[in-house]
């Protein structure tokens, strides 16, 4: 998850630093993987214009382009992508800039004979997405600001965060915020939630099919009629690049807003492309839809699928379909807000071998009573931006939502953690967090909300306590140093005690796979049973070892072609008998090759021949 | 009396002269032989007058212990010289090469497991193990992770049936679910061993060495978890301070959890453990989810404890400096005798652990 701490600020108030972020982000539990500066050298990457290109001199696939980068005087730049053509605004990096994906420093250089100042971007290069085919093509919108930083003038850098699976309320910003404010890092900003005004219903029909396993429970809608799709304002173009997304038009960019902003993950259609209404049904092996990675996939049963009377329309909580996908020139949008399942979306994106951001929300449990504030909040966006006329929020339900509750001893919190906190501040830390609570006798009663699945019992509640409160409250209580038991079983003293003698008499302890290659499995394997792995790391490795042998002489022979000669290794280890847990013994294998002695002055010539090898079987191992 | 008078003077002059042993042995039986110069005196003694006869015998006598003693003497003298001759003979030259001596050496991660069981043998934990081949349900399902749960993500496991019931483990967890099926509480275990996930690359090996450590009684809680982990990072690294923080974060098994980072700096390109200002992530700890104790029949509400889970390659790469994870199972001569240890550097908690 990608956040800036300007984000952030529009749900916190707080006048710490961003040092002190960093610190709370990760004593809260959400740790921060890396920190990209995004300010001082993103802003030499400029919006740029190519005035004219000619071929380079001496390269074929070269060009040579003058490029308006807002100074009196063009640049001459050498470019080797297709795309490069006059007219085209784009992305330059000056001399003296970095490469976000390389980290290379641009010098000015001559390429094959001429000199080039500085280069043109594609999106690979800055980061904001895989595609490296040809430079960024910028829309005739940014035309006015040619020669500004295409970056946003945010002082903000771009914090990474690795947030744990637990956490889905965390992959929002709002949900960061709400986390950092209850551990007392500034002030949740409570907005006034907008509502859309509207007389009108939403006219397309939703049907939800009561199905086994229907993998959507809740499913709102709006209908956004005459809009103008566009491309975004420039808030919403920074805010996304900001966390390195790449803004496409207006009704997508809200979307994803939405998504980053709330966690609340939405689709929209074009309302026009979708025959009759909409039908959330299991799809049937063999149906087919193309999605908008433009990859076609094919179907199995069961799979939650948004349809029309037609067909597929997308994969419910996974991707949406080129068929009904938003372009320039929609109209007319139907905008989804729904709630799917967490293991029916793990299922289908499993099998098809998808992954999104929708998906890995989806998946993770988004809270089902965010559908209609995702709704206002992003309809009211499209018609400031689109403008537009927006319907009556329709949602179609076939479960309703219970809220949890949980029963709270406060005294857990010491039990576990060993250290106190007053009840005055678990209740205030609670209500941070969004819990509500009733006083009973001897414990609390609490309503967890909606966008916390992982808290079920009460020790999630004393996790969530400890963890706001800060681990560094717990004290060190030092260990006793006291044994009650013998710390080695029989058998694991003769295991130390092999281990060690074997190394004594001159051979090296090795430790290889517990895998192996069949083909050499084979001549070890007498009468056991080939054990095979179903998902192999490589077809080298593709069983589990009857002997050890196999993998000795492996890697023997390797030492042998190193050009080492006179070796003995060894290893005590696991071979397997059976693909039942414990069918396996701990077998100790050695090997040795070459000479035992080699002629010099004081000893003859000697090969390690059989009677090395009785020595260090015979049973008193001496 | 003059014979007697002659044999000395005889024996003297022969006695200047350079002998070797079996010279002098001549001598000796020629004087003292049966039939010798000396023995045919003492047989003269009958012959002699009886007036004269007491004088001569204890003259005889005297002569011969003079001779006896005379001829030991030169013996003697004679070995003393041949000890002196064959010392300054037999001088050897002390810098030629030495007689080839192969020593084996104890791979690295073992070496580290005995680092590891000595230390917490010492605060009263035991030794257990568990299978390579685990059955979904010990390995996933009874600790806390269910079919569909995102954190089975992170574990990319080998299979070895369709049906996905056998694996080999992804983590040394399962030891926990084993150990408190057997017995009953409390426990106090842990548990060094191979674990297996698919993955390949310049950090990760298809197999690598985990240890799990579990410690259930009916009042352990996050503080004694700390103070176990601190004691032994400090024992580890043999360190007297160590810079040490837990941090929160997530296992499907303990609740609540956390990772532990130490403290360390960067020194010539080398990382220095225990001061600095960076964090270094070295293992993930918590408190026994009470889901996994009731799956093992352990009644949450009387006991409670924590469990942690570190890689002990890892541990092995920051303690002896070693850069390459895949170096490990490379089985490379030089790797093997470089960073191997000597079978008889066996540490222990009275001695010390390492060198």
């Amino acid at each position: 998850m990608k956040i800036t701490f300007d984000w952030l600020k529009d749900h916190l108030e707080t006048n710490l630093k961003e040092k002190n972020l960093l610190e709370q982000l990760t004593n809260v539990g959400l740790e921060v993987e890396g920190v990209q500066n995004l300010s001082s050298d993103k802003e030499l990457f400029k919006v740029a214009k190519i005035i004219k290109t000619i071929k380079h001199p001496n390269a074929d696939r070269l060009k040579v382009c003058d490029v308006d980068v807002g100074e009196k005087e063009l640049k001459k730049v050498v470019c080797g992508a297709a795309n490069a053509v006059e007219g085209l605004i784009t992305v330059y990096a000056p001399p003296g800039s970095i490469i976000p994906k390389t980290k290379t420093k641009l010098v000015v250089a001559k390429i094959r004979g001429v000199t080039s100042y500085g280069m043109l971007c594609s999106e690979y290069e800055l980061n904001l997405s895989d595609e490296s085919d040809g430079i960024i093509e910028l829309s005739s919108g940014y035309k006015k600001i040619i020669g500004k930083s295409y970056f946003s003038k945010s002082k903000s850098n771009l914090i990474d965060l690795s947030i744990t699976p637990n956490r889905p309320d965390c992959l929002g910003i709002r949900g960061i915020a709400r986390d950092l404010a209850a551990s007392g890092f500034g002030k949740l900003i409570d907005f006034k939630k907008k509502k859309i005004k509207s007389n009108d219903k939403q006219p397309l029909k939703v049907k939800i099919k009561k199905e086994r396993n229907q993998g959507c429970s809740i499913f709102g809608s709006c209908l956004i009629t005459d809009v103008k799709n566009t491309e975004s304002p420039q808030w919403l173009k920074d805010k996304l690049i900001s966390i390195g997304q790449k803004p496409i038009s207006a009704i997508v960019d809200i979307t994803n807003y939405v998504m980053f902003d709330l966690n609340r993950p939405l689709h929209a259609y074009d309302a026009d492309k979708i025959e009759k209404g909409i039908i959330v049904r299991n799809s049937k092996s063999g149906e087919k839809f193309t999605a908008l990675d433009n990859k076609d996939y094919k179907l199995e049963d069961g799979m939650c699928v948004i349809g029309d009377h037609k067909g597929v329309l997308g994969l419910g909580g996974i991707i949406g379909g080129t068929r009904s996908g938003t372009e320039l020139d929609t109209k007319n949008i139907l905008l989804e807000s729904a709630y799917f399942k967490p293991g029916s979306i793990r299922t289908t994106a499993k099998k098809l071998n998808l992954d999104t951001d929708a998906k890995f929300r989806f998946e993770r449990g988004i809270d089902p009573l965010s559908i209609e504030d995702g709704l206002n909040k992003a309809a009211i966006l499209i018609k400031e931006i689109c403008g537009g006329k927006i319907s009556k929020i329709d949602i179609q339900k076939i479960e309703t939502y219970k809220t949890k509750i949980v029963k709270f001893d406060i005294n857990l919190v010491e039990k576990i953690a060993g250290f106190k906190i007053s009840t005055k501040k678990i209740l205030k830390i609670l209500e941070n967090l969004g819990f509500k609570f009733k006083k009973k006798k001897n414990f609390f009663e609490l309503t967890v909300p909606s966008w916390r699945p992982d808290i079920t019992q009460e020790i999630d509640i004393v996790e969530e306590l400890v963890r706001i409160s800060g681990y560094d409250k717990i004290r060190i209580i030092d260990p006793i140093k006291e044994r009650k038991k013998s710390t080695l079983s029989k058998s694991q003293k003769l295991f130390h005690f092999l281990q060690r003698s074997i190394a004594s008499k001159g051979y090296l302890e090795a430790i290889t796979w517990s895998f192996t290659d069949s083909n050499y499995n084979n001549h070890f394997r007498d009468t056991k049973k080939e054990i095979k792995i179903l998902n192999p790391i490589s077809t080298e490795l593709d069983v589990l070892r009857n002997s050890i042998f196999s993998n000795l002489i492996i890697y023997m022979n390797k030492n042998l072609d190193r050009g080492f000669k006179d070796l003995s290794i060894y290893e005590i280890g696991p071979t397997f008998t059976g693909s039942k847990p414990g069918e396996q013994n701990t077998v100790v294998c050695g090997l040795s090759s070459g000479k035992k002695s080699r002629l010099s002055w004081i000893e003859k010539e000697r090969n390690v021949d059989v009677f090395d090898v009785k020595k260090r079987c015979s049973p008193n191992f001496n | 009396m003059s014979d007697l008078k002659k044999i000395k003077d005889e024996l003297l002059l022969k006695l200047k002269s350079k002998l070797n042993l079996s010279e002098v042995n001549q001598m000796k039986s020629d004087l003292f032989g049966k039939n010798g110069l000396v023995s045919s005196q003492f047989k003269k003694i009958g012959t002699i007058a009886e007036t004269e006869r007491k004088k001569f015998a204890s003259e005889l006598n005297v002569i011969k212990d003079e001779l006896q003693d005379l001829i030991n003497l030169k013996i003697k003298e004679i070995e003393n010289e041949e000890i002196r001759e064959k010392l300054q003979k037999e001088k050897i030259d002390i810098t030629l090469p030495e007689r080839p001596f192969v020593r084996g050496k104890i791979h690295p991660v073992s070496q580290t497991i005995d680092e590891i069981s000595s230390i917490f043998s010492e605060i009263g934990f035991s030794v257990e193990e568990g299978p390579d081949v685990e059955s979904e349900y010990n390995n996933f399902t009874a600790l806390n992770t269910p079919e569909n749960h995102p954190a089975r993500d992170m574990h990319d496991t080998f299979y070895l049936d369709e049906k996905k019931e056998r694996l080999l483990r992804t983590h040394t967890s399962p030891v926990q679910i084993r150990t408190m099926l057997k017995d009953k509480p409390p426990f106090k275990i842990v548990a060094p061993g191979r674990t297996y996930r698919s993955d390949s690359d310049q950090t990760h090996a298809p197999m690598f060495h985990q240890v799990e450590g579990l410690h259930i009684d009916k009042d352990i809680n996050m503080g004694h978890l700390k103070g176990c982990l601190n004691y032994f990072i400090k024992e580890f690294f043999e360190l007297d301070e160590i810079k040490m923080r837990f941090r929160p974060s997530h296992f499907p098994f303990t609740e609540p959890s956390a990772e532990v980072d130490i403290g360390y700096e960067m020194k010539d390109g080398k990382i220095v453990i225990g001061e600095g200002d960076k964090w270094l992530e070295i293992l993930g700890c918590g408190m026994v989810h009470p889901n996994v104790l009731k799956n093992v029949k352990v009644d949450p509400t009387k006991f409670q404890g924590y469990a942690f889970g570190m890689g002990i390659d890892r541990l092995a790469m920051l303690k002896y400096g070693i850069n390459d994870l895949r170096a490990f199972f490379d089985c490379d001569y030089r790797w093997l005798n470089h960073f191997g240890f000597d079978p008889l550097d066996v540490p222990t908690n009275y001695r010390g652990l390492s060198r």
